[in-house]
């Protein structure tokens, strides 16, 4: 076979990897899992926050067999994200091994409806291209890629992970509540509301609203229901929609005046051996950052310390 | 864009051209400077339309002495709408002044035209539309108004015009396909048909099917209108010497005396009761054809059968010989000759003559001479339309053994006529039938390079070229084979030689039958469903073959097998069925579930049918498909020709239909060990010779599945849609300095 020891395993691993690359990329997100086998297709998981109950679900019910049936798949799933409110993004990533699907009905029309309710439907091919997922994926606005071995595989799963570009006509603008909790006082004693332990302050944070202990954000507060979240991770949702300006490559001529270091890592930007003084400087804050802060804010943080700490002095 | 071919500003509709394009425009170019005609052959899927309709418009806009005239033949009238597509957007990046300047419509049937309410709901649209449009009905209607004759309104809108000489108001320069005609006609009340049929005078491109040029009984009715400075070209015509030779062949079956003989007994009640009410008509008739007056001419444009244009002019000339110009006198001839073929269809044993043999034994037993055979069919029309007969359809069968006669009385050499009294097929079951087949393909298209300047014979398929000229009988100025240059590898063509236990496959007639080579093949095809997506075609080399092999694999359980992974459809000679069969296949590509279409490599129904895309990503052939010798037709046709080279061009053909298109891939499997014979595959085309790795050549089962996979996988990835092969405006301009330069 092509993939080994087994497609299952390889896709099993590489979905392990890809759920939690995912809420790591999309701390807001929720995902629910589908499997297509045998001719139906059954509901793994509901539709959730928590990346550990979604992999345990998985790992446990690794089974294939029989044909699978792309239009039963997507009835399924559009009847789960129909009740998904108009904010938030919809979409459908298949992994597909089978090379046909044997449907009840008229697929065609199942595209039809995934289309008008705005799910964006991607598929990834195992083996090789297949006329109806390509149409599914054109139709619906998604992407459609055959992996060619497993490296290949995992890396087309992968760049699902950060969010898409949103659409305007598809993104309504809403009001959500939302806590940003701050990290409890060091002596504060309190029992955490997610594993009913003991812990000092410092190691959870305190809900802004009810004020009750939570371990790991973002979370669902257990006690009043908000959704707590840092302003790390709602930048990381949302960094297509506020990116960090890109910086300025600016060289430092010897004698100017202002910070001689990182503003991010507080490291020297001059560099003693060689001539070559290039940094890069915020065009908003006019903060000079090294190539390496350069690369995390961009690619990790999606916000720059120099202006976060400016509004902070601002206001 | 445009840019500069040899000093002829060209408009192509396109930001980019891809370099055989532009070398096939360059080849055209000389063609149309040389006043001659042309054979070029370039894989489908590279823009020939574009590149024909935009340097020909170009050539003709830059030479203002000689005006656009294009006349475009198309297979289908699919085809024929996507040209018209081409010709929009080709004229809408003409400069305006240009393109409000010139008109382009597709002509077609009155069955695909016509907007009459209830004819065009009708089955027969062609009866149905003489019966209300015919001049002896709008006379009647006009001389008796109360009578209430019904009428075409469409029809009568338009003979108003016509009339007046207005008709050009209704229609405007432009791009008009069939349902731009259709909507047309709906809106202004005008019939489409009539209209584009008279338009065909004045517009600068017409497309429509060549069988308006090539068929003589499909009457050109374009013959008269048509200048010598025109350009005509035949596009995807790689079975044009099937179809010249079809339009001269008739077959007369038992069914068709039969029908005949009750034609005639029709026509001579006719005949009597015109005697009795109106014996004027037939005298005027009679006098006319005494005095030499060829009936064509002076007729109104809706009874027009028009002419004949598989004769030689010398036979227009000549006058109806005398013992047929009264009806009577002639149904009498058409009763002797029905007579005697009746007779001669009733043979035991197969008859193969020529027609100077059959045209003397006419003679000798019917009392018909040679010349008077030859005006059968003039004669019969001019009767018919005389009698006012409205029902063409009715009189088919007496119209095909007059054009049968006529055929026989015009052309000595090139026919053969076969009398068969079994089909070969079903041996046990008589069904007599007379056959007079037309050996040579250039008689039908020959009129056709004689009467125009510049004929283009394009298609993807015409290996090997120099055979053409040599069928059709004409001498190209240029004669080119292009290959496609293609941005990625997207042809896999395999030779496939041994099955998966390592023995050798192949049709030859005394492995055939081993039932470990049915099984290898069995094996080869549920392999490959498995791992190929959507649509698989497997081609055979006959019928019987495909219905023996296919049986055996049922027996043996591996058709079942197949089932599991991809529905099963097959080809039949019914054409209904088998219309019906491939629409279910593409349905069952199109929704994932994946088909095999098992065809026979020389049917008739699936000729040219294009495979492409996911409905064809993988073609089978098994074995090598020869020509079925033991044909008496075809063994007639052989000996005419002395030419044998037909046979791979099948194969090339069959397996060619995958790739339509640049961003299409497909893969190719030629299953016989004979294929690894370089005799054998020196005869594919070029373009699939040069994808053929010398790695692919002698390829087990496991091997081949395994290339297959890797294939599919490597096609499936992106890739770079503009491609690096196309060039730009400003690409072409340097290269052109760069020549100045030089």
């Amino acid at each position: 076979m092509d993939y080994r020891p087994s497609r299952m395993a390889v896709v099993a691993k590489c979905a392990e990897a890809f759920i939690r690359e995912f809420f790591d990329q999309n701390p807001l997100s929720h995902v629910g899992l589908v499997t297509i086998k045998d001719g139906i297709s059954h509901r793994l998981t509901d539709i959730g926050g928590s990346p550990e109950s979604q992999i345990k679900a998985l790992m446990g019910k690794l089974e294939c067999s029989g044909d699978s049936s792309l239009q039963n798949a997507l009835e399924l799933i559009h009847g789960y994200l129909n009740q998904i409110p108009s904010y938030g993004h919809k979409e459908v990533l298949i992994l597909y091994s089978a090379l046909n699907t044997c449907d009840p009905g008229d697929v065609m029309e199942t595209v039809e409806k995934c289309k008008k309710s705005k799910i964006r439907c991607s598929v990834i091919g195992l083996a090789a291209e297949i006329f109806i997922c390509k149409h599914l994926c054109e139709e619906t606005g998604g992407s459609y890629t055959v992996a060619l071995d497993e490296s290949h595989f995992k890396e087309l799963l992968l760049e699902h992970a950060p969010p898409p570009p949103a659409i305007a006509e598809y993104a309504a603008a809403n009001l959500i509540k939302m806590g940003f909790p701050q990290r409890g006082a060091e002596d504060l004693i309190s029992i955490c509301s997610c594993h009913k332990k003991i812990k000092s302050g410092a190691e959870g944070y305190i809900c802004p609203r009810c004020k009750v202990n939570v371990c790991e954000l973002p979370t669902e507060c257990r006690t009043c229901g908000l959704t707590l979240v840092s302003s790390p991770h709602l930048a990381r949702s949302y960094h297509h929609l506020f990116p960090v300006a890109p910086f300025d490559e600016v060289t430092f001529k010897l004698g100017q005046k202002g910070g001689q270091n990182c503003y991010g890592c507080q490291q020297s930007l001059i560099n003693s051996d060689s001539q070559s003084n290039l940094h890069v400087r915020c065009p908003k804050c006019n903060q000079h950052f090294c190539f390496d802060c350069d690369i995390y804010i961009h690619e990790s943080l999606h916000n720059c310390p120099g202006c976060e700490s400016q509004r902070s002095f601002s206001s | 864009m445009w840019f500069d071919l040899d000093g002829l500003p060209v408009c192509f509709p396109y930001d980019a051209i891809y370099p055989e394009q532009h070398e096939y425009m360059g080849e055209l170019k000389r063609a149309l400077d040389a006043r001659g005609h042309a054979l070029l052959e370039m894989p489908t899927g590279t823009g020939k339309t574009a590149a024909l309709i935009s340097l020909i418009t170009s050539y003709a806009l830059a030479n203002p002495s000689r005006p656009l005239r294009l006349f475009y033949c198309t297979r289908t009238v699919h085809e024929m709408e996507k040209t018209l597509a081409e010709l929009r957007l080709l004229f809408s990046h003409l400069p305006p002044a240009d393109a409000c300047r010139l008109l382009a419509l597709g002509l077609s049937s009155r069955k695909n035209l016509c907007v009459h309410p209830q004819v065009s709901a009708s089955g027969a649209v062609d009866t149905g539309c003489r019966r209300l449009t015919a001049s002896w009905v709008c006379e009647k209607a006009a001389y008796d108004r109360e009578s209430a004759t019904p009428l075409c309104d469409y029809f009568e809108t338009f003979d108003a015009a016509a009339r007046k000489g207005d008709l050009a108001l209704y229609i405007q320069p432009g791009v008009y396909t069939l349902a731009d005609l259709r909507s047309l006609g709906r809106e202004r009340r005008i019939c489409p048909y009539f209209l584009a049929r008279h338009m065909v005078k004045h517009a600068n491109v017409v497309v429509y099917s060549y069988q308006y040029l090539l068929d003589p009984r499909v009457a050109s009715i374009v013959s008269s209108e048509m200048q010598k400075d025109c350009v005509v070209v035949f596009d995807e015509v790689h079975n044009i010497d099937n179809v010249c030779i079809e339009a001269l062949s008739v077959s007369i079956r038992k069914q068709t005396i039969q029908g005949a003989k009750g034609n005639l007994r029709h026509i001579s009640q006719q005949i009597d009761r015109f005697k009795a009410t109106d014996a004027s008509r037939l005298n005027a008739e009679y006098r006319r054809l005494v005095d030499g007056l060829a009936q064509r001419g002076n007729l109104p444009i809706s009874d027009a059968w028009l002419a004949n244009l598989a004769l030689p002019d010398d036979i227009l000339k000549e006058a109806v010989p005398g013992n047929i110009r009264k009806a009577e006198h002639f149904l009498t001839v058409l009763w002797r000759l029905v007579r005697n073929l009746d007779e001669r269809v009733d043979t035991e044993n197969v008859v193969n003559e020529r027609p100077v043999s059959f045209a003397t034994s006419i003679y000798s037993l019917a009392g018909i001479e040679t010349t008077t055979l030859r005006f059968l069919y003039d004669r019969l029309q001019s009767l018919l339309l005389t009698l006012e007969i409205t029902d063409t359809d009715e009189f088919m069968h007496i119209q095909k053994i007059c054009d049968f006669a006529t055929l026989i009385g015009t052309y000595k050499r090139g026919f053969s006529i076969i009398i068969e009294p079994y089909d070969d097929r079903m041996p046990d079951i008589r069904d007599p039938v007379i056959q007079l087949s037309c050996h040579d393909a250039s008689l039908a298209i020959q009129p056709v390079f004689n009467r125009f300047q510049t004929v283009v014979i394009t298609s993807g398929t015409l290996s090997p070229i120099d055979l053409y000229p040599r069928l059709l009988n004409f001498n190209p100025v240029i004669s080119r084979s292009f290959t496609m240059s293609l941005t990625r590898d997207c042809i896999c063509p395999m030779v496939l030689t041994r099955g998966s236990d390592q023995l050798p496959v192949s049709t030859k007639f005394d492995m055939r039958s081993d039932p470990g080579v049915v099984r290898n093949y069995g094996r080869l095809l549920l392999e490959m469903a498995s791992a190929v997506p959507d649509g698989i075609v497997c081609f055979f080399v006959s019928y019987s073959y495909m219905d023996g092999i296919v049986s055996s694999w049922n027996d043996m359980g591996i058709l079942q097998e197949i089932m599991q992974h991809k529905l099963v459809f097959i080809e039949t000679p019914d054409v209904v069925e088998t219309t019906l069969a491939l629409d279910n296949y593409r349905k069952a590509c199109d929704c994932g579930r994946g088909a095999v279409f098992f065809s026979v490599a020389r049917g008739k129904v699936v000729e040219g049918i294009d495979f492409n895309r996911h409905y064809g990503r993988l073609v089978i052939m098994f074995g090598v498909p020869f020509q079925y010798t033991l044909s008496k037709i075809l063994r007639a046709r052989l000996e005419y020709l002395r030419e044998t080279s037909q046979i791979q061009r099948q194969a090339a053909q069959c397996v060619g239909r995958v790739i339509r298109s640049k961003a299409d891939y497909g893969m190719m499997i030629f299953a016989d060990k004979r294929y690894s014979r370089h005799d054998k595959r020196s005869k594919l085309p070029g373009w699939i010779r040069s994808h053929l790795h010398d790695a692919h050549l002698n390829l087990s089962t496991d091997m081949a599945l395994h290339t297959a996979r890797e294939f599919l996988r490597r096609m499936a990835q992106p890739y770079d849609k503009a491609g690096s092969s196309g060039q730009t405006e400003e690409n072409l301009q340097d290269k052109a300095r760069d020549a100045m330069e030089m």
